[in-house]
């Protein structure tokens, strides 16, 4: 479980948001939804650690990980991220950035090419290990992204607005491979993102920002196989709430 | 929108034609005519020479190697300190660490020679204070020579670097930090991303340091640049010194190889992000550090330097009397390099209009990427070889050789700017203008001239400094009756009196800071009329 106990943040001036508090639950997705510079990035960046709350603290199954004062850091959270501009690594081929996370987490060399050749299974990237994040397609890199953050098990999975740079056409693929996921790993997902639509399809619980305060929300959940016209459609409308 | 590459129109083949003529053809003749001279004996064929040659180049690599390294430290702290962190005061030091490039190296050399010369006013002022009877260091010497190149070549590291690092995506690195320590972050993402830049840096700063002639010849080191140049001044025979002049070329060639090796994978270019808001808080201790640091830089590249320069002048009197003493030399250079910086800008601007569109984009960039890296003192024998004949003797001794040369040395500039500046305008821009009824002319003139106006225009300014500060390939092709003002600085420096050299020397530098606020000043009026 991961709570959010009045957590204060500042950008020079700006104040993204002031005393916030949240739960969100173990095994569970939660959708975060709002509209642009609301702070839903800063609040996953200070979930996973890449930033430092002004006041508040964060707790990741009971422990406290952030703090103004104490911040563990993100390698030692057991996060793993789906960053908005992907954040692909462009010196490494796929292999690369899989084989790299697997080394840096120590997980022994032997198992290394069962697991890189699984999660390159799921992701659908098998004819692509040898090709630098240059030279994948734009859904590609996607599933790249996607692929890095599932190596290795953590907890916790967070992703930042993951089908922003995707085309209409693709975003269908990419959440039915994020929702397969979730129900292989079960991990605690936190899916931030403006468009409502992709919540409704792939989250449990849908937390939605209002005026420097996140507000559980029910989640109006339909069932894509029943009404496969409608899921598409929505999904495919980038039926924003917001002004973005 | 990707296009397909089109083939080349005659007409678009002028300025390759021309690039050929001007810049590779001199290059070409150089090669050859140095072939030619295989079958003589050498200029002195004996032993004792080899092994002195093979000195002079060891010793040149190393001060080179050393001057880069250096630089290279210099340049990259500072751009990092910019780039990022928060530093205090860090968009104006980022203007003032461009200075130097602006101050030629000969100059920094004369000026350190009156602060740490044998009777230099610091050592001096030591000598007196502690009660030495010699000075602790003078500036004399290979250690001085690497001290000034050092100060003279960082602010293209730094250029280097902070184009590099102020186009960082600071996520590749956060996305690492999730599965590694910060150590092993800088290991596998930071630095192999960061150094295409800075071996770019160090190379070029390389190259510049064995091919500089006139600061080992000002400090007294006996360098490979400043051997081939009393070759050329003693037996005036250009294809011996162009075969002499073949290990200087081959380790040219050599580093461009490299680098190109380097940089064939083209990862490093890093999409740009806004970076502002995740600066490292450098605190107090940093601050401290970082300010410290850039003080020291600022101090001995461009304030004691100048500040020796103007104290030497002494008065205003004598400044005015060099200014007039020096009245042809100056409207010589300023004309030669207005000419020339004009001719770059426009010869750029029309070949990167045409590459990215046809098969010459990487041709063009390969050539631009030698022509930078080649020393000025071979292509300056290599256009004495091209243009010393009966045909064409008219333009080997007219001032249109130093045009020529200062186009081939400078050009590659110009050519870089105006590429990435055109990689930026959609293509469909100019499709749009076409489909409307617009000529190629108009379509220049109305849609690209206005959109490329700031790149156009930097690189003039980049070329007409450049060209202003010239001298060792000016020194070799000037054509008699003629002087230009770095020449008569050069030249006053060897007999001339100390409070007008100082004086003459701060005339190039008061043409570059005028050059520079008229280009401010046009841009500024320019954006208030918009």
């Amino acid at each position: 479980m991961i709570r959010i106990v009045d957590l204060d943040k500042k950008y020079g001036p700006k104040q993204i948001f002031k005393g916030l508090n949240a739960s969100f639950r173990k095994g569970k997705a939660s959708i975060v939804c709002g509209p642009s510079g609301c702070g839903k990035t800063t609040l996953l960046r200070l979930i996973a650690g890449l930033e430092k709350p002004d006041s508040g603290e964060i707790f990741i199954n009971g422990a406290k990980v952030s703090s103004p004062h104490v911040i563990l850091p993100p390698r030692k959270r057991g996060v793993n991220m789906v960053f908005q501009n992907l954040a692909l690594w462009p010196h490494m081929t796929a292999h690369e950035h899989l084989s790299f996370v697997l080394k840096a987490k120590k997980i022994p060399r032997a198992i290394h090419k069962d697991k890189m050749s699984k999660i390159m299974n799921i992701v659908e990237l098998n004819d692509n290990g040898n090709s630098y994040p240059a030279q994948l397609s734009g859904g590609e890199r996607q599933r790249l992204a996607i692929a890095r953050a599932l190596i290795v098990e953590n907890p916790i999975l967070l992703l930042d607005e993951p089908l922003s740079h995707i085309h209409p056409e693709l975003k269908l693929e990419i959440l039915k491979l994020i929702k397969r996921i979730k129900l292989e790993f079960g991990q605690t997902m936190i899916y931030v993102t403006h468009n409502i639509n992709e919540g409704q399809y792939i989250g449990d619980e849908l937390f939605v920002f209002d005026k420097g305060t996140l507000k559980k929300n029910r989640i109006a959940r339909f069932n894509i196989k029943r009404n496969k016209a409608r899921a598409s459609s929505m999904i495919l409308a980038d039926g924003n709430d917001w002004p973005v | 929108m990707k296009h397909s590459p089109g083939k080349l129109a005659f007409f678009d083949a002028i300025p390759f034609l021309l690039l050929f003529l001007i810049a590779i053809l001199p290059l070409i003749v150089f090669f050859v005519s140095a072939f030619q001279e295989l079958g003589y004996p050498a200029l002195e064929a004996n032993a004792g020479s080899i092994i002195e040659k093979a000195r002079l180049i060891l010793s040149s690599l190393i001060i080179s190697f050393i001057t880069s390294i250096i630089s290279l430290i210099i340049g990259t702290t500072l751009a990092f300190l910019i780039a990022r962190t928060n530093l205090l005061y860090r968009r104006v030091l980022k203007f003032v660490f461009f200075i130097p490039f602006f101050i030629p190296p000969y100059i920094q050399a004369y000026a350190w020679t009156l602060l740490l010369g044998k009777r230099g006013i610091l050592n001096v002022a030591a000598m007196k204070l502690f009660a030495l009877s010699k000075p602790l260091f003078t500036i004399y010497g290979v250690k001085g020579v690497i001290f000034i190149l050092a100060l003279s070549y960082f602010p293209i590291v730094f250029l280097l670097t902070l184009v590099g690092l102020e186009s960082w995506d600071p996520s590749l690195e956060e996305s690492c930090s999730l599965y590694c320590s910060r150590k092993n972050v800088a290991r596998y993402v930071s630095f192999p991303l960061i150094s295409p830049y800075l071996i770019s840096g160090f190379i070029l700063s390389f190259i510049f340091s064995l091919s500089q002639f006139s600061v080992p010849a000002l400090l007294e080191v006996k360098t490979y640049s400043v051997d081939l140049f009393a070759q050329i001044s003693s037996f005036f025979n250009e294809s011996r010194v162009a075969l002499n002049s073949m290990p200087l070329f081959a380790i040219t060639v050599l580093l461009i190889y490299l680098l190109g090796k380097m940089l064939q994978k083209g990862y490093y270019f890093v999409t740009p992000a806004k970076t502002d808001e995740r600066k490292i808080d450098l605190k107090k201790t940093g601050q401290f550090f970082g300010l410290s640091f850039s003080l020291i830089i600022v101090l001995l590249s461009i304030v004691f330097p100048l500040g020796e320069l103007i104290f030497q002048t002494k008065s205003m009197n004598i400044l005015f009397k060099a200014i007039a003493s020096s009245k042809d030399a100056i409207i010589f250079s300023v004309l030669i390099a207005f000419i020339a910086a004009t001719i770059i800008a426009a010869l750029s601007f029309f070949l990167a209009s045409k590459s990215p569109d046809t098969r010459m984009e990487f041709p063009l960039k390969v050539a631009s990427a030698f022509l930078l890296m080649i020393p000025a003192s071979i292509m300056a024998i290599g256009m004495i070889k091209l243009w010393n004949h009966k045909l064409s003797g008219f333009i080997y001794s007219s001032p249109a050789i130093i045009i020529f040369v200062f186009v081939a040395l400078f050009i590659p500039y110009g050519i870089f700017v105006l590429l990435s500046n055109f990689k930026q305008v959609d293509k469909s821009l100019e499709e749009a203008a076409s489909l409307c009824g617009a000529g190629r002319p108009m379509v220049i003139k109305k849609v690209l001239y206005p959109l490329l106006k700031p790149g156009l225009w930097f690189s003039w300014i980049i070329a007409f400094t450049l060209c202003l500060g010239e001298l060792t390939a000016t020194i070799l092709v000037i054509p008699p009756g003629h002087e230009t003002i770095s020449l008569r600085t050069f030249s006053l420096m060897h007999y001339g009196e100390s409070s007008f050299i100082a004086a003459t020397a701060l005339i190039p530098i008061m043409i570059f800071a005028l050059a520079l606020a008229a280009f401010g000043v046009v841009r500024t009026t320019g954006k208030a009329w918009k």
